[in-house]
């Protein structure tokens, strides 16, 4: 037999049942010929690959509460940025002051102030006033965008940090291991067992209180509320994802893939940054996306015992505390921004909850 | 008791002195950072007024040493006078807030447990009927309700609007704590809905139960017998730190339907820098939660003997 001839029979007896051999045998034992190179791509016409993530993306839109909630997330940051462009009222312009006309304040929705009516008696067209005005006469409509989307960046920001803050802590913890892993655990542990609570409460009275008096630029520009939140954020609701980084490191490493890595030299920070996290990316965003309605639950509790952003900024939690003082006369001042809240934290959970049946198959029932 | 579970209790001890006494530091220097004192105020006082003063409350003292004192006072409840309000003792502060706050918190918890392991039950033994989702549908909705929204429509439509109930808690007679408690005990009802439902239908998928069904005992006795045996556990080790965080999260709820209670007196004494009355609410408030969830873990125990504790 010459060199390069192919052999009539598989060299080795052993037959590799995953890769079908091109030589079959037939009902009566002959040899049948090789296929045909359109037979071949035939063959080769499989579903398109599909990996973890996409398959979770399929088992999420087939969830419709999660899907049509998302959804309507989306439409609402939109309407948001759009109505923000075209809404001509400022949050904080004082439309009473400017035109010397009390009758701008406590506007009931889609009523008219005294000059505005005169305008639109001239034949001008005035911008209605959606959801009327507040008691400094400004316009509550373009008040409420701004609190939605300060609620919202809010939500967003803290989200980002515990994420950032969470997954360093709990892959250096759990990647090291040993003694570090222990320490840096019992860190976690102490600051999980704290009072939550009481302690956000007196941060954010404190810092507020600090703030206020002390006058550092930025820090007072986007008020101390907002800064004491973050800082309540990075100090206190990082652990629980920690703990959640640092068991998902502690499996991931046993791979032979990070001990391949380390044989060829990978630094520990190598590694965590190029195998571990990005391994365990999925479950870390999940858990991080359902920071976020706890983060705008938060900030609006805040908010509403007076802790929260500073007049003239707004928030959802701090829209609802000012209209609380006129519930009586005027009750959509303080209606609309407590619907709008419950409706953000509503669909962000289902959402959440979701995302989390979607990724993680094992929660299925 | 064998030496595995008291190592396991001494250690949670030790844990819960630990998170006291890092609340109880943390307190004190980060009290530290707010420019001013407790006697700063629009009017000016004398350099003598104010020497015999800080002399008074010992303020006078070096940082260290007063950390020293509060960190002794705090352990052993010795809150002395109130820096702000005069003549008044912190921990009668703090009795006449509790006497408020303690019977709204402990009612609102014993009905949330209540509601929560019935109506959970319920929809785990229906489950996929229309009760199962109506109920779900509801608790997934109440988690979502901040409780100074419920507590603002309650208000506004039982009390203003149909005058059910009084809009004052200290001058509303009897029914005045029914809206707190509404308010207090919907989101932690839903929350136990929801566990003791996913637990419930844990534990009715067991083999035990197709086993108790299959000797003959009825629905009702497999329910209450062996379900609900192991679906409270879950159940059992919430209840505990729910009860702290009601007491401790009445504050937006105190304030909207005006109750004196602790929460009120908590934000007072940090805006007014009262020292005294700030370690004596914080002290009280983490003990209070440490204390329960010690309680509740160890209980889960009791409730559920097969856990392994670490």
């Amino acid at each position: 037999m010459k060199l390069g001839e192919k052999l009539p029979f598989p060299a080795s007896l052993q037959v590799d049942y995953e890769r079908p051999s091109i030589y079959h045998l037939d009902d009566y034992g002959k040899k049948t010929k090789e296929a045909t190179k359109d037979e071949k791509a035939a063959q080769e016409k499989m579903r398109p690959s599909t990996s973890f993530f996409r398959d979770s993306v399929k088992r999420f839109l087939h969830n419709p509460v999660a899907t049509t909630c998302f959804v309507i997330m989306i439409l609402l940051i939109l309407t948001v940025i759009i109505m923000t462009f075209v809404d001509p009222y400022k949050y904080d312009h004082q439309l009473s002051e400017d035109a010397y006309d009390g009758t701008y304040n406590y506007l009931l929705p889609f009523q008219y102030s005294d000059t505005e009516k005169a305008l639109i008696a001239q034949g001008q067209y005035v911008f209605p006033h959606i959801f009327g005005t507040d008691g400094a006469g400004r316009d509550f409509f373009a008040r409420v965008l701004c609190g939605t989307a300060v609620s919202l960046c809010v939500g967003f920001f803290a989200a980002v940090i515990v994420l950032v803050i969470g997954s360093v802590y709990g892959s250096v913890s759990g990647y090291l291991g040993g003694k570090v892993d222990l320490i840096m655990m019992r860190i976690v542990d102490v600051i999980y067992s704290l009072p939550d609570i009481v302690l956000i409460i007196l941060i954010s009275v404190v810092l507020h209180q600090a703030f206020l008096t002390a006058n550092i630029g930025i820090f007072t520009k986007l008020g101390p509320g907002m800064v004491s939140i973050f800082i309540v954020f990075a100090l206190l609701y990082w652990v629980g994802m920690a703990r959640l980084v640092r068991g998902q490191v502690l499996s991931l490493k046993e791979q032979e893939y990070v001990l391949a890595s380390r044989s060829i030299g990978g630094s520990p920070w190598f590694i965590i940054k190029k195998h571990l996290l990005p391994n365990s990316m999925s479950v870390i965003i999940i858990s991080a996306g359902l920071e976020i309605p706890s983060a705008i639950f938060t900030e609006s509790f805040l908010s509403f015992l007076g802790l929260g952003v500073n007049a003239p900024m707004a928030s959802l939690g701090s829209l609802a505390s000012e209209g609380e003082p006129s519930i009586r006369a005027y009750p959509y001042l303080i209606f609309i921004p407590a619907i709008t809240i419950c409706f953000i934290v509503l669909c962000l959970n289902l959402i959440g909850d979701g995302l989390r049946d979607a990724f993680d198959p094992k929660l299925q029932r | 008791m064998n030496g595995k579970t008291l190592m396991y209790v001494l250690k949670r001890i030790g844990m819960a002195v630990l998170t006291i006494f890092v609340v109880v530091s943390f307190t004190f220097w980060f009290m530290q950072l707010i420019p001013g004192g407790p006697f700063t105020s629009e009017k000016a006082v004398s350099a003598t007024t104010l020497a015999a003063l800080k002399a008074k409350y010992g303020l006078d003292k070096p940082l260290f040493i007063q950390y020293l004192i509060y960190i002794w006072r705090s352990f052993t409840f010795d809150f002395g006078l109130s820096m702000k309000q005069t003549g008044m003792n912190v921990n009668d502060i703090i009795s006449d807030g509790m006497k408020y706050s303690f019977p709204i918190g402990l009612i609102a918890t014993v009905i949330s447990l209540i509601f929560g392991t019935f109506f959970g039950s319920i929809a785990a033994v229906k489950r996929g009927s229309w009760i199962d989702h109506v109920i779900m549908v509801v608790s997934s909705a109440s988690v979502a309700f901040p409780s100074f929204v419920i507590a603002t429509f309650l208000l506004y439509f039982l009390a203003l609007k149909l005058g059910w109930f009084p809009t004052n808690y200290v001058s509303g007679g009897n029914q005045a704590f029914i809206l707190p408690v509404i308010t207090l005990a919907l989101y932690p009802s839903a929350y136990i809905t929801r566990l003791s439902r996913s637990a419930t239908l844990d534990s009715l998928g067991s083999d035990y139960i197709i086993t108790a069904r299959a000797k003959g005992a009825s629905k009702t006795r497999v329910l209450f017998g062996h379900v609900m045996k192991n679906s409270l556990a879950p159940t059992v080790t919430y209840a505990g730190p729910m009860f702290a965080g009601i007491i401790t999260g009445s504050l937006v709820v105190e304030q909207i339907y005006q109750v004196p209670g602790i929460g009120a007196a908590f934000i007072n004494s940090i805006t007014g820098r009262d020292y005294s009355l700030v370690m004596g609410t914080t002290v009280v408030l983490t003990d209070l939660i440490v204390l329960m969830t010690l309680a509740s873990d160890l209980l889960y125990k009791v409730v559920n003997p097969r856990v392994e504790l670490e």
